[in-house]
């Protein structure tokens, strides 16, 4: 069962399989890191065919799913460097006619994760969304385990400043001696 | 009033699963991705301006095309399958085609609790739906709907004499569940709060694996005794990152981590590194062989291969092969070559030589004769 030809249809298949697998994953870290679906199936789009096509290139490798989401964070990043960032139009607020608390407070932290600066939101997303230590947030990071705590603890501070919840007519509360 | 950590920690969980919580990827963008990838090194971005009129234009000439070949095939539908080997089983009886349709939503497993009912797991919108079928694949009822985000691939396996067990990964976790001899599923406690769990039938009994994703971890046995009571089965050797474990009977037992597999010879005490595969292939739960084996596959190569006792099938370059022993390993035999060339999502046998085979775009094949001669139940 070793022959040439049969070893690479099952390869490929067993790619295919692959990127299957993690395609949903792949897309709601995307949209998590972007908070734009349409950037999201872009960089989706990459991020899979960038899996697909390392393992194709190198036959004895076996895709894990922090190596993914170095490539999805990658394909992220290269897309926000080819598009400037999207601006949300104010009326996508739709500062609800009905106080919903759940939903005002929903679009505040989406304000306050865009306002961040991409490292802080990326490791946020890895901590919070793909529930990674910090251990394995420094793995996907590259960076050590003490740089990876420390930069978790500055983006949470940075994400609390951010986020100011608005009152119940959607005017943000803002903090005394600002205009 | 001001947030404390927790308070903060909570709300961005909360904010990114239920905002991501049905999140699904268009097939299309994934189509796209391995069309690009297992197709000419140039690199095609579609800019967004172009889809709308790309997707009007395929879906005039998809339409057009599917009447062309409705037109041209619509005599043939009677064709008998082809096969190219003949085989030392008996001459399979016909099996007529039904007009059986699979449940709605996107089958994602196929599983036999016994010889005369079928089982399949659909994901849909965020919810798993386990549907209970006749062999024949006519008639499907849905029994259990939960939610999940698919994390990672649900388990399903039966014990053969009326029990079986679904473990789904939720948002807070995975959740279990048993269907009783009457047939009603009801929840069941997981001992603990593992990031993989694994299910396998031993000598009738529901073995779980707990482990991290890690394989620098020990992965965990428990053995689920009377009254819904867990056992922790003391273990050796079993590292973490644990895709799939199933026991020949109930001493000899394999597990699958990467590419790596462990066996045991103790009832699951050991277990030893004997083999690293060329590629990563998660096999499936089988119980002994005096019960029927259950396929169900755990995501990637599961539905390549099928086990009943010790013996394995298993899908290569089109064709279905099988072979006595996993380990020590045996000689792999041809079976059949395959009459369909779709990918292959689940592959299912039983005792008697009764076997199916679920393929992507959600068709249904059944053999007679251990898999020498496929009908299709469509």
């Amino acid at each position: 069962m070793r022959g040439g030809s049969g070893a690479d249809t099952n390869r490929q298949a067993a790619i295919e399989e692959w990127v299957e697998q993690y395609a949903d994953r792949v897309y709601r870290l995307a949209f998590a890191l972007l908070g734009d679906r349409v950037q999201a199936e872009d960089a989706s789009q990459d991020s899979l065919f960038h899996i697909a096509r390392w393992c194709l290139s190198h036959p004895a490798f076996v895709p894990t799913d922090a190596w993914v989401y170095q490539v999805t964070r990658n394909a992220v990043r290269d897309l926000a460097r080819r598009r400037p960032p999207r601006a949300v139009p104010l009326e996508e607020f739709h500062w609800v006619e009905r106080q919903d608390d759940r939903q005002v407070e929903r679009l505040d932290v989406a304000r306050a994760l865009a306002a961040l600066p991409d490292a802080d939101r990326e490791v946020l997303v890895f901590f919070y969304f793909l529930d990674l230590t910090t251990l394995e947030v420094a793995e996907v990071l590259h960076i050590s385990p003490t740089a990876a705590r420390i930069r978790l603890s500055r983006a949470r501070k940075r994400f609390k400043h951010a986020f100011e919840p608005s009152d119940a007519m959607g005017t943000p509360v803002r903090k005394e001696g600002k205009q | 009033m001001k947030r404390q950590k927790s308070d903060l920690d909570q709300l961005l969980r909360e904010y990114f699963h239920e905002e991501t919580r049905e999140m699904s990827l268009d097939p299309a963008v994934l189509d796209r991705a391995l069309g690009r990838a297992l197709g000419p090194d140039r690199i095609h971005v579609e800019t967004r301006w172009q889809r709308p009129w790309r997707r009007a234009l395929s879906g005039l000439v998809g339409l057009a095309a599917l009447v062309v070949v409705g037109l041209l095939l619509m005599p043939r539908h009677s064709a008998p399958l082809l096969h190219s080997h003949s085989s030392s089983f008996a001459a399979a009886h016909p099996v007529s085609a039904t007009g059986s349709i699979l449940p709605a939503g996107r089958v994602v497993a196929l599983a036999a609790s016994s010889p005369v009912t079928l089982w399949s797991l659909t994901y849909d919108h965020g919810l798993w739906q386990l549907w209970q079928g006749n062999p024949a694949g006519q008639s499907w009822q849905k029994t259990v709907e939960i939610p999940g985000n698919r994390r990672e691939a649900p388990q399903l396996v039966f014990s053969g004499t009326g029990q079986g067990w679904l473990a789904v990964d939720q948002k807070a976790g995975w959740a279990l569940f048993q269907k009783g001899h009457g047939g009603a599923w009801s929840a069941l406690a997981v001992p603990g709060h593992p990031q993989q769990l694994n299910l396998a039938v031993q000598h009738g009994h529901l073995l779980a694996a707990l482990s991290s994703r890690s394989s620098h971890s020990a992965t965990q046995l428990f053995l689920l005794g009377g009254r819904d009571h867990w056992r922790k089965v003391p273990s050796q050797g079993l590292p973490g990152g644990v895709s799939s474990l199933w026991f020949a009977s109930p001493q000899q037992g394999f597990a699958q981590a990467g590419v790596a597999r462990y066996t045991t010879s103790n009832g699951g005490r050991t277990w030893t590194n004997v083999l690293n595969l060329q590629v990563a292939a998660p096999v499936t739960s089988a119980t002994s062989a005096s019960v029927p084996a259950v396929d169900v596959p755990t995501g990637g190569l599961d539905h390549h291969l099928a086990i009943l006792g010790s013996k394995e099938w298993a899908i290569w370059d089109g064709a279905l092969w099988s072979r006595a022993n996993p380990y020590p390993e045996t000689t792999w035999r041809r079976v059949a070559t395959l009459p369909f060339s779709q990918r292959v999502r689940s592959l299912v046998f039983q005792h008697g030589g009764q076997g199916w085979i679920l393929t992507g775009g959600g068709h249904l094949w059944t053999t007679r004769d251990g898999g020498h001669h496929w009908s299709l139940l469509k």
